[in-house]
């Protein structure tokens, strides 16, 4: 008692009434609860078990100032830990599910594990037969094999997708398909994934072998009109998604070929830099980080290419030794710039950089090799790796929470291409052999995606390109929702320009998975028309009562959403590191409008349109609403509402027997406004004030202060500009105080100065002062050319959860109408930030998982 | 027990604050460690904290102890020394009685056994290896300590004209006040970086930290002085690296 006393008088003495009450509470509760032995946690100091403290088990509840609605907040907790499986558990549990036995393994082990486990061990099984009887010999009975699978599985195919059923027979079939998905949906391996597909595929192709055979109202023209522009979008729908599946079935994952020994029969290499009218401090880390890359530098020669003939760039090269280049005329943009310079060098191979993608320092001896193995390969292309956040990242606050929009293309889709011997380049951050190159007449002006074109053309040819998943360089991503939709719209009218001037499906030299890659990847860009369709396609029986899919609800139902629900777990499985569920959607239709237009001159007329150049490295001063951009968003939104007010009337008040319909194209339209939300979020434009993106990383560096004394500390982030670093505790610097940072290169060493620019508490904010080109380079390879840069930005270990993933986009959509709302309405500010305020705070009611965000 | 001797190439490189702060290191890798001073000008017990005026020592002029262990003590940090003791004559010349005492304290630290001593070094005076009839066990690890400055170069070459006498000791080398931030000192290691056998000089090397001397200052080792100090993580590197590697005999 007296020990409580005093406990009691200590925390008083600090704290008011209430708040030591609190924390007694919360101190002897833990004792009581958890058997905490106070002593021994403080002797285990910061790594103390943190499962024996109640701060770990309520992380929403503020024990030191407590709340009248933390009372609710414990017992929601209490019960939904009792109940529910907490996120470790889950882990824990999934952790288990992923170990398992080899099938060979014939331990005691072993075989209680694939007892267990029957169907992982098969899957296992099925898949090393698989790999093994794709490595054997080719005996005589191999092809006729073949023939008589193929023939058994293409007949199974036909009948499940053409037989025709009732209602029940059709959900029972497709239960069962939905069940099998489910049932090896966690499962590792490759073959689990090919049943999801083919599961996907078969499901899909008989949706919509019943949609083209059952669903034309061809006695309405109204309805057939629409009925057959929807079931064109679906066709092509359909056709990307299988054409998907054939591409990233089997990501190749290339490792890096190692160089021989001997430096002297390392290659020569010119490294182009094209610019135009980007600023000299975007484009002088490219050339001095080109000057610095490992590689023999009597073999490495660096051109800049400026087609905007700027003295300041010419004067910068001279300065620092690099080759500068210009030409008379701009003809052909970017790819005329290179084919000039072409003329004017001599390397053996050519790496081409963009003028704002700083190559990391192992850029060439980690691509290099491969092209010493394969004497046909034409180009290894490397990721496109961007530091700075995309609009969508940026206007949407989820920079590095989540897998961003290049990551699909980059991550899978090359490394699928790559399979196929199809990958393609991307017009940066790549090498190509000098040979093949002028052999296809240099980089293709033809059309505005040079860049592709090139190498299709390199393809017919006979060459090979290889895809090396490993970000080696890294650069700015578009600034602005504008200007990514600029260059998405460049993207868009040069792929269909290739489709229509170059068509992969025909003409000579390709094989069918180089037909097919490349045909996805021109034809994914005409998803502009299907895209407004789908928008729209719900409003055509909710504003016009038109009967576009000519069938009951319930088989509608029955048959789309096993369509929609398969193609999303396939697409979950193979896609989901890469890219979230649901939100390839919303990239789409952030660009639906967009492309629309110049797809279609494209493919009409190939010959019209010019190169515009991406805008990158400029500071947005402070936020705004895009509305020149947003317009197509806010019609179509508004005739959503339309639609979907439209859609309540007919519930109250028309025909009982269309209840069902009502209701699906209510959902159909709430999940188009939820995207179009999305769009609008997006439009609005954060601001952005700093010219150098701060990148974070956690490193120990070297400092020297002005009396000569040396610390260890932390360097938290740097930038073109300056590094944040974290200084022990006893080191004091003030604003404007000099310190020298010691970069190790090896083992050479060089120090830079540092100014001082702010402090907080241990945190200072540095600015670097380069007296020398030698010093900046050795920056920038201690920085942004680190070999090891950007490992660890890759969402090696994202995982998608499509319901987790749902909650954000719908989240994402309602933003945008707060947003909208706001922008429309300012004066009503004050309402949304109550509604706002009232929102959180029922939200930091719910209870939630031990770990926090941070520590997972 | 493992024996390491260190020995500046040039005098002033730093050995008896490197032989100092590396006993500290090894320690706190849990390591028992012991330090003699055979440098007359007994600089090392100073390190350790031992009053200035303390006589004491193991070749101190004045009668010895039975046991010369009675003249070391422990540091705080937990450091055997034997300090080398005041001594009238500063000379450096090897008298049969220093022989005699070195090994006599070399077997008592020997048959210590509770606790064991894991790791010996010796604090020589500059040239002491060299000495006609130096004291060392045969076959001995000495590092060599160099400083980045134009003496060092100069005396490398000299060291290397005195190595065709029969091998006693195994040199291996460390550069010791690196500034990279100074434009000599930085040039001459890179030049020494280059130059140099790389199986001899050691991979790592310490920065030229002020808050070295100024630790000495005030009779403290560097990590009782600042936490923070990069020669904090200089030492520990370099003992990381002592007791990973197996050139050391026991």
């Amino acid at each position: 008692m007296i020990l409580i006393r005093q406990q009691w008088q200590e925390l008083r003495r600090r704290q008011p009434v209430l708040r030591a009450a609190m924390n007694m509470l919360l101190l002897y509760l833990e004792v009581v609860l958890l058997q905490v032995n106070p002593q021994r946690q403080a002797k285990l100091g910061p790594e103390f078990d943190k499962r024996r403290s109640l701060r770990f088990w309520f992380p929403h509840v503020r024990w030191d100032r407590p709340n009248p609605l933390d009372v609710i907040r414990i017992l929601l907790q209490s019960v939904w830990l009792l109940v529910a499986k907490t996120r470790i558990e889950r882990d824990q549990q999934r952790r288990r599910g992923w170990s398992v036995a080899t099938p060979v393994e014939v331990t005691q082990k072993g075989v209680r594990a694939t007892l267990s486990h029957p169907l992982r061990w098969a899957t296992l099984w099925f898949e090393r037969f698989f790999q093994q009887r794709a490595q054997s010999q080719t005996t005589r009975w191999n092809l006729p094999f073949r023939i008589v699978l193929t023939i058994i599985a293409s007949a199974t195919a036909l009948i499940i997708i053409g037989l025709p059923m009732e209602a029940t027979s059709q959900a029972i079939l497709l239960l069962c398909f939905w069940a099998v998905a489910l049932w090896v949906r966690n499962i590792r391996g490759r073959i689990p994934l090919l049943l999801m597909v083919t599961l996907s595929v078969l499901v899909s192709t008989r949706y919509l072998f019943w949609r083209v055979t059952q669903t034309i109202n061809w006695d309405v023209t109204m309805d057939m009109v629409f009925g057959l522009i929807l079931l064109s979008a679906e066709v092509y729908a359909w056709t990307i998604l299988t054409l998907g599946y054939i591409q990233s079935a089997w990501p190749l994952q290339r490792k890096v070929a190692p160089l021989p020994d001997d430096v002297g029969l390392w290659p020569s290499v010119d490294i182009f830099i094209p610019t135009y009218n980007e600023p000299l401090s975007v484009v002088r880390h490219t050339i001095l980080a080109a000057q610095v890359i490992d590689w023999p530098q009597e073999k490495l020669n660096v051109y800049v290419l400026d087609d905007g003939k700027r003295d300041e760039i010419r004067r910068f090269c001279e300065e620092i030794n690099a080759t500068y280049l210009t030409r008379p005329d701009n003809s052909h943009a970017k790819a005329g710039n290179l084919n000039h310079a072409l003329k004017y060098s001599s390397g053996d191979y050519i790496a081409i950089f963009d003028c704002d993608h700083i190559p990391t320092r192992g850029f060439l001896q980690l691509t290099m090799g491969w092209f010493l193995r394969d004497d046909k390969l034409a180009l290894v292309q490397t990721p496109h790796h961007f530091f700075s956040a995309d609009p969508f990242e940026k206007n949407l606050r989820v920079f590095r929470k989540n897998p961003n929009e290049g990551e699909l293309f980059y991550g899978l889709i090359q490394d699928g291409n790559d399979m196929w011997n199809a990958s393609f380049f991307c017009g940066s951050c790549a090498v190509m052999k000098r040979g093949p190159l002028q052999e296809v007449g240099g980089i293709a002006v033809e059309t505005v995606t040079e860049d592709a074109h090139t190498a299709l053309k390199l393809h017919r040819r006979g060459y090979n390109s290889a895809y090396l998943n490993i970000p080696l360089a890294a650069g700015l991503a578009t600034e602005s929702l504008s200007a990514h939709i600029g260059q998405r719209i460049r993207w868009a009218r040069g792929m269909a320009q290739i489709f229509r001037v170059d068509n992969p499906l025909v003409g000579k030299g390709l094989n069918w998975g180089q037909r097919l890659c490349y045909a996805n990847a021109m034809l994914y860009f005409l998803n502009g028309i299907p895209r407004v369709i789908f928008l729209l396609a719900p409003l055509a029986f909710l504003l016009l009562h038109s009967y576009i899919v000519f069938a009951p609800a319930i088989m509608i139902a029955i048959y789309a959403i096993p369509h929609l629900v398969h193609a999303n777990l396939a697409n979950s499985r193979s896609q989901g590191k890469f890219r979230h569920s649901f939100w390839a959607e919303m990239y789409e239709t952030v660009l639906a409008w967009y492309i629309l237009r110049p797809t279609t001159v494209a493919l009409i007329s190939p010959k019209l349109g010019k190169f515009n150049v991406t805008q990158k490295g400029g500071i947005t001063e402070r936020s705004f609403f895009d509305w020149r951009i947003s317009w197509p968003y806010i019609t179509l939104i508004t005739l959503s509402l339309l639609g979907f007010g439209f859609g309540v009337w007919r519930l109250i008040e028309g025909p009982k027997d269309e209840y069902l319909t009502v209701v699906l194209n209510l959902f159909w339209v709430t999940y188009n406004l939820i995207l179009l939300g999305g769009a609008v979020a997006v439009a609005e434009e954060a601001k952005q004030v700093r010219n150098a993106h701060r990148i974070n990383l956690r490193k120990a560096v070297t400092i020297v202060d002005s009396e000569e004394r040396m610390y260890q500390v932390t360097m938290t982030d740097f930038s073109h500009a300056g590094v944040g670093l974290e200084l022990p505790k006893g080191l004091l610097l003030r604003e404007g105080d000099l310190v020298n940072l010691i970069l190790v290169d090896g083992t050479q060493q060089i120090a830079v100065k540092l100014q001082v620019k702010s402090r907080r508490g241990q945190s200072v904010g540095t600015r670097v002062l380069f007296d020398t080109y030698e010093q900046e380079r050795a920056f920038l390879r201690a920085t942004f050319a680190r070999a090891d840069a950007w490992l660890g930005w890759r969402p090696e270990d994202s995982v998608d959860k499509p319901i987790q993933s749902l909650r954000e986009v719908v989240g994402i959509g309602i933003k945008g109408y707060q947003r909208l709302f706001l922008h429309l309405a300012p004066r009503m500010r004050p309402v949304a930030n109550l509604l706002g305020r009232a929102w959180r705070t029922f939200l930091s009611i719910l209870p939630r998982s031990p770990i926090t965000r941070n520590e997972g | 027990m493992k024996l390491l001797a260190i020995e500046s190439l040039v005098g002033g490189a730093g050995a008896t604050t490197l032989t100092a702060n590396l006993a500290a290191a090894l320690r706190q890798g849990e390591q028992r460690v012991a330090v003699i001073d055979c440098c007359a000008q007994n600089h090392l017990a100073a390190h350790f904290g031992q009053p200035l005026t303390e006589a004491m020592g193991v070749f101190t002029d004045a009668e010895a102890p039975k046991s010369l262990l009675e003249s070391a003590f422990i540091s705080a940090s937990g450091v055997l020394v034997a300090p080398y003791g005041s001594a009238t004559e500063n000379t450096q010349s090897i008298t049969a009685q220093h022989q005699q005492r070195f090994e006599q304290l070399l077997q008592e630290l020997q048959e210590l056994s509770k606790p064991r001593v894991d790791w010996v070094l010796l604090n020589l005076p500059t040239g002491f290896s060299f000495a006609p009839n130096v004291m060392l066990p045969n076959a001995a690890s000495c590092l060599l300590v160099l400083e980045p400055e134009p003496r060092c170069y100069m005396n490398l070459q000299r060291w290397q004209a005195r190595q065709d006498r029969p091998e006693q000791l195994r040199y291996r080398a460390i550069m010791n006040k690196v500034a990279p931030h100074l434009e000599l000192p930085r040039d001459i290691f890179d030049l020494c970086q280059a130059e140099l056998d790389p199986e001899w000089l050691l991979p790592l090397y310490i920065n030229r930290d002020q808050h070295i001397p100024e630790a000495l200052a005030t009779q403290q080792l560097l990590f009782e002085y600042t936490l923070g100090a990069q020669g904090n993580a200089d030492f520990a590197e370099l003992a990381a690296w002592l007791q990973a590697s197996a050139e050391i005999e026991q």
